[in-house]
């Protein structure tokens, strides 16, 4: 069996900014995003490393 | 209030202080990721109810508990220590105890800064696994995230703890300015806003299955 991710749960919540603004929100900075931190965000490339202190001279 | 299922709800019984809170948020942030709902009593503010009331009530709702103990040291104002978080773990524990059958699959993960202080302290909790994350962050949400792995099915892939972890740094880093589109400094979002933030981020950036 393929495994398969687990769906988040988006809940009704009384929040202090109307629910819309908060999803436009979520979009405009997912779209504004460069695109080697998207790929960070998606799971498709993993932080870089940071050298050791020995390897950075 | 969120229509989670029973068995996808997390109590989250730790502090509220400002010294807290970053723990706080990312414990928040790794419980949502992995696909639960993080409940706790910040999230009604009813001047009618009693607190204790409120803490039960949630804690009823819920099949998890993370209780983070390591909250010891005295109160700067009073120069007492608090001990709401040892409490509302023994009402969980309590509830798992003389619960009906519902509440009797209950289960926790009790945090603390370091593996083994929890003896000289809370000793009748002694021989229960509790987590250490050091006051950090990443080790926090990896401690959470493992154990949310041990409750699902082994047909859901989870990330890893340090995936978790830079998908955390990067939200940390677009909050603010998801805050000033609506004009809101982040120290006045509450734990509602928090939640419904951190629910609109992840449903626009999902994980990729690979």
């Amino acid at each position: 069996m393929k495994p398969k991710l687990r769906t988040i749960i988006t809940t009704n919540r009384h929040t202090s900014v109307p629910r819309k603004a908060m999803r436009a929100a979520a979009k405009a900075v997912t779209a504004a995003r460069d695109p080697e931190t998207d790929r960070i965000v998606r799971g498709l490339a993993s932080p870089k490393e940071e050298l050791p202190e020995t390897a950075r001279k | 209030m969120p229509e989670a299922d029973y068995g996808r709800r997390v109590f989250v019984n730790c502090p509220f202080d400002k010294e807290y809170r970053h723990l706080f948020e990312a414990i928040v942030f790794a419980v949502h990721n992995c696909g639960y709902v993080a409940r706790c009593a910040l999230e009604v503010d009813d001047g009618s109810e009693v607190r204790i009331e409120k803490v039960t009530r949630i804690i009823g709702d819920c099949k998890f508990g993370l209780h983070d103990i390591s909250r010891t040291d005295p109160d700067v104002a009073t120069g007492l220590p608090r001990f709401n978080m040892p409490f509302e773990l023994g009402v969980f524990l309590g509830a798992k105890r003389f619960g009906r059958t519902e509440q009797k699959q209950k289960s926790c993960l009790i945090l603390d800064v370091e593996p083994y202080r929890y003896q000289k302290f809370l000793s009748d909790i002694a021989g229960q696994d509790i987590a250490a994350h050091g006051g950090k962050v990443e080790s926090a949400i990896s401690r959470v995230r493992d154990w949310l792995s041990n409750a699902m099915a082994t047909s859901i892939r989870l990330p890893g703890g340090e995936a978790i972890a830079a998908r955390y740094r990067i939200f940390r880093r677009e909050l603010p300015v998801m805050c000033e589109s609506y004009s809101l400094r982040m120290d006045e979002l509450t734990f509602n806003d928090y939640v419904a933030q951190l629910e609109d981020w992840l449903t626009q950036n999902p994980r990729v299955a690979v």
